[in-house]
């Protein structure tokens, strides 16, 4: 029976996998209410298994000439087709926000952006914010297997700065969803014992059931969805923020899920050049807006003394590494770093940290360390090469391949995903929004980043306002910039079609 | 004694060449019948064609009874092998191989090549001793030979004479009085090409090059009185990133004071090995006869240049373009002995041969006797010998003024306990003493008879 399951296309194992989701939240609201909610989870839940089932009978004898290629597609192909499925029960419950709406939130929570969506409606019940932490936290798992298994095999999602070969199948005969499953192990333990851990720890802190839970999902998914608006919402800030900041930290780097996924040519960790320039960036970012206090020391309304500084100290070492990881978390003692620090919009430098992103193949947006990491070892090999021309780099044949295709691959990446962020913000703009409000909806879409809303100083952008055109495009955006634009143009290819 | 040389290439072929001299029976096996014919015309050995590592090849070189094998073909896993082979289907008694891998010389600290796993009794690498050979080169630059003996506290120093030395036209009975405090010792005189062990009474002259024994402590004071300024180097560049460059790179790297290294190499995969495996050291990409990879690698304030490529007339080359470019001192890696004589009208500063590094370890363990180590000086015109002195052998017991020694052989120095002495008439060898002798080729066989035993070594 397994073996049948394995050998269907990966979108209807996928269908599958969220129709029985559905059975979380409905449990849930069984249990603390109100049955309202349980109902149309329970129904959509069952609903949609049959049609799954439906869908697989009809596709179990479907061999696709390239299971490879077509697993591609499904992973591809999942962002486009899960939403609308997994909206479609939330909407049943919740029939007075519409549907466009609950598409986008239930996209931003697959692709792990985790915009607040409803902020300013009515409260939601609680078994639908464990929902969407539940979608959030499938999501994480979908692209860190899909990263690893999928993505790698096409030389895509990162793999390709590593590898620095063109971007091609490297033929490797697959018969079924048998690695995914493989790879699923490896990746499932360190994922969901995080989880666990987080969530006991949390509850442990003095957190409510429900904030826990969501929050541990949140965290280890990076997608930073919380039922009570972020960090400032918890009962007993240091401690969880302390739990907090230990995932977010797991969460940095595709080693910590087990070395097979992305071979790194046996690099110690210390050495791994996402975990080194994320560690310089958090340290210096730190230091450098800690200092700016003493700059600012003129200033009548500056805070002083012991105990701010280390409260400040604190919200800049777990907001950055929030931001890094794209989760958007905002420490309780961010006003207080912002107070000490004296800047007027330190949250700038968020915006950029969350850009930049995380490690590849991990469930963090953005640019990537990886890429970032090729940038600059080539900006620094190139000014050694203004002093001496002819001399030769070191540090290893993976570190040279870094430099030099990785970074050229980097760049294009970067020219590419540059460009569609400009496109998108001229469109934003063209339909109507003013430039305050599309910048910060590209670049927290783009980077799957959806807290870095609250970030803007000025009035919040209430989402539910947008139209339905801004909406599919800041939705797709996500898309795009969560596949990394390289997969959804890989597939896109007419070789792709081919097969 | 009977032994087999695996491999015709450059260093079985000088081994077999310096072996065959001295009488051994010497048979050399490779695979190549052009080279093993022509090692039997040249040389005076017995030439097998065929692959080392195979037993009945080895069997035909006459392995059975052989006391030695060397395998020092171009392959460490065929030389390997053949030791292998020689220990259990032969016996062979004493075992050396040449392995060249960086991961099979680390091996050595773990214990792969004992009796009961791969039973190599000693292991020689080519590169690493050259690349030795080339830091004491650097060390002390005002001399054109240096090696070290008694575990460092030994210096030979060959120096080459000129007008600014104090000391010249004074014989060295007068010279030993003046500086009586001075623990060194001249051992041999190279006066027109011919090398000699000097009498007390001969004098020093310029364009003389003399060989000296000096405390270790001593050597500074020993270089002054010699009119040799030690200055510090700081800005080395180097020639060639293979495994010799490569080697004395990271052998500097390791050095605490600060030093400013370049390495050329012109092979763009070599260069990226040698970057890869140094951290300071830069690597440049290029040809080093090139004027401009010269000066960009700064040659004209560099103190020292040491060339090193596989490539006799480039070494040559370049150490004259760098020091006509303004470089303090060149040294330079030569293959052919014939080429040595070039070095002073081409005012090289210091040449090393590999050729006299590797026959040297690898004749520490063809003599008999207690010999502790051998340096071949010149083109084999002498050999300086560090042996123990045992109390069978004939030396034990006399003052050095009764010893029979050959009248090219002087007595360098002498260990006592911890102690290193000047040698002097008066000193009495007793038995575990360390002596470090200089002798002339021709006497050689006679100091390894004062130095043999008959019951104590086997």
């Amino acid at each position: 029976m397994p073996r049948a399951i394995l050998n269907l296309p990966l979108l209807v194992i996928l269908m599958g996998l969220s129709s029985l989701t559905m059975y979380v939240p409905a449990a849930h609201a069984v249990i603390v209410g109100p049955m309202w909610v349980a109902r149309p989870f329970f129904y959509g839940g069952s609903i949609l298994l049959i049609c799954t089932a439906m869908l697989a009978i009809a596709t179990e004898n479907y061999r696709p000439r390239d299971v490879g290629t077509s697993q591609l597609l499904a992973f591809v192909g999942a962002f486009f087709v899960l939403p609308p499925m997994l909206a479609l029960p939330f909407h049943q419950a919740m029939p007075h926000l519409s549907f466009v709406d609950i598409w986008f939130d239930m996209t931003s929570a697959l692709t792990t952006t985790g915009f607040d969506t409803f902020a300013g409606q009515a409260p939601l019940p609680n078994s639908m914010h464990l929902w969407r932490a539940l979608v959030g936290w499938m999501g994480g798992l979908l692209i860190l297997v899909g990263a690893g298994r999928i993505l790698a095999l096409f030389n895509l999602g990162g793999a390709e700065i590593m590898n620095a070969k063109s971007t091609a199948q490297k033929g490797i005969q697959l018969d079924s969803s048998q690695h995914l499953v493989k790879g699923l192990f490896i990746i499932f333990p360190v994922y969901g014992a995080a989880t666990v851990l987080l969530w006991l720890g949390l509850i442990i802190s003095g957190e409510t059931q429900l904030t826990a839970f969501c929050h541990a999902l949140a965290t280890i998914s990076t997608s930073g969805l919380s039922p009570v608006g972020g960090m400032a919402g918890t009962n007993s800030p240091f401690l969880a923020e302390m739990l907090v900041f230990i995932v977010l930290a797991l969460t940095l780097s595709r080693r910590f899920y087990g070395d097979s996924i992305i071979i790194t040519e046996g690099l110690h960790w210390v050495k791994d050049p996402e975990l080194r320039l994320a560690a310089t960036v958090i340290v210096s970012i730190c230091a450098l807006m800690f200092s700016c206090h003493f700059l600012a020391l003129s200033q009548t309304d500056a805070v002083h003394g012991i105990l701010p500084a280390l409260g400040a100290l604190w919200g800049f070492l777990f907001t950055t590494l929030s931001f890094m990881t794209t989760t958007g978390f905002i420490s309780q003692h961010w006003p207080m770093a912002q107070a000490w620090s004296g800047l007027d919009n330190p949250s700038l430098i968020l915006i950029a940290l969350a850009v930049m992103g995380g490690g590849v193949a991990t469930t963090a947006g953005g640019i990537k360390l990886l890429r970032a990491a090729a940038l600059f070892t080539q900006v620094g090999r190139e000014l050694d090469r203004i002093i001496l021309p002819n001399s030769v780099g070191g540090r290893g044949k993976a570190a040279r391949q870094l430099r030099r295709e990785g970074a050229q691959l980097a760049w294009i990446y970067m020219m590419l995903i540059s460009f569609l962020m400009v496109f998108l913000l001229l469109c934003l703009s063209l339909i109507g929004l003013n430039f305050e409000n599309s910048m910060p909806l590209t670049l927290a879409a783009f980077s799957n980043t959806g807290p870095l809303l609250s970030l803007s100083q000025e009035a919040a952008i209430a989402l539910v306002d947008l139209s339905i055109l801004e909406k599919a495009l800041l939705g797709l955006a996500m898309i795009l910039g969560r596949l990394e634009v390289l997969a959804l143009v890989a597939v896109l290819m007419p070789r792709a079609w081919q097969a | 004694m009977k032994v087999i040389i695996c491999g015709a290439g450059q260093v079985g072929w000088q081994i077999a060449n310096h072996l065959a001299g001295e009488r051994n029976e010497v048979t050399i096996v490779d695979f190549n019948p052009e080279l093993v014919r022509r090692a039997t015309d040249t040389l005076d050995v017995r030439g097998i064609a065929g692959f080392a590592s195979y037993p009945d090849v080895l069997e035909k070189a006459g392995a059975k009874d052989a006391d030695m094998i060397i395998a020092a073909t171009q392959s460490d896993e065929i030389n390997m092998v053949t030791c292998q082979v020689a220990h259990s289907v032969f016996g062979v008694p004493r075992k050396i191989a040449r392995l060249r891998a960086q991961s099979y010389l680390d091996a050595i600290y773990s214990d792969l090549y004992r009796r009961d796993h791969l039973p190599i009794d000693v292991v020689i690498s080519p590169e690493r001793e050259v690349a030795e050979a080339a830091l004491q080169r650097l060390a002390a630059p005002a001399t054109f030979d240096t090696e070290s003996f008694m575990k460092g506290r030994v210096q030979l120093l060959g120096l080459a004479l000129d007008d600014d030395c104090p000391v010249l036209n004074t014989p060295l009975r007068q010279l030993n009085e003046l500086f009586s405090t001075l623990r060194a010792i001249v051992v041999g005189v190279r006066r027109q090409g011919r090398l000699f062990a000097p009498e007390p009474e001969d004098q020093l002259f310029v364009g003389d090059q003399i060989y000296v024994f000096s405390h270790s402590e001593d050597m500074n004071r020993t270089l002054d009185i010699f009119g040799k300024t030690t200055h510090k180097q700081e800005r080395i560049v180097i020639i060639g990133g293979g495994h010799v460059g490569l080697g004395v790179a990271r052998a500097l790297e390791t050095r605490t004071e600060k030093l400013r290294v370049k390495v050329i190499e012109k092979n763009r995969a070599i260069a990226e090995n040698a970057a890869d495996h140094l951290q300071r050291t830069i690597v440049l990409n290029g040809d080093g006869l090139d004027m401009d990879i010269l000066l960009e690698a700064g040659i004209d304030r560099a103190d020292a240049i040491l060339a090193v490529t596989d490539d006799d007339k480039t070494n040559l080359l370049v150490a004259v373009r760098a020091k006509a470019a303004g470089c303090q001192m060149a040294i330079a890696l030569v293959n052919d002995p014939s080429l040595v004589s070039l070095m002073g009208p081409l005012n090289i500063d210091a040449y090393i041969n590999p050729r006299a590094t590797t026959v040297s370890s690898i004749l520490r363990h063809i003599r008999h006797g207690r010999v502790r180590a051998i340096y071949s000086i010149g083109n084999t015109e002498a050999e300086v010998i560090e042996a123990q002195v045992l109390s069978t052998s004939p030396l034990a017991g006399q003052i050095i003024r009764d010893i029979p020694f050959p009248e090219g052989v002087l007595v360098g120095a002498v260990l006592k306990g911890d102690k290193v002495l000047k040698p002097h008439g008066d000193l009495r060898m007793e038995d575990g003493d360390v002596i470090l002798l200089f002798a002339l080729t021709k006497d050689v066989a006679e100091v390894e008879r004062l130095l043999q035993v008959s019951v104590d070594f086997f």
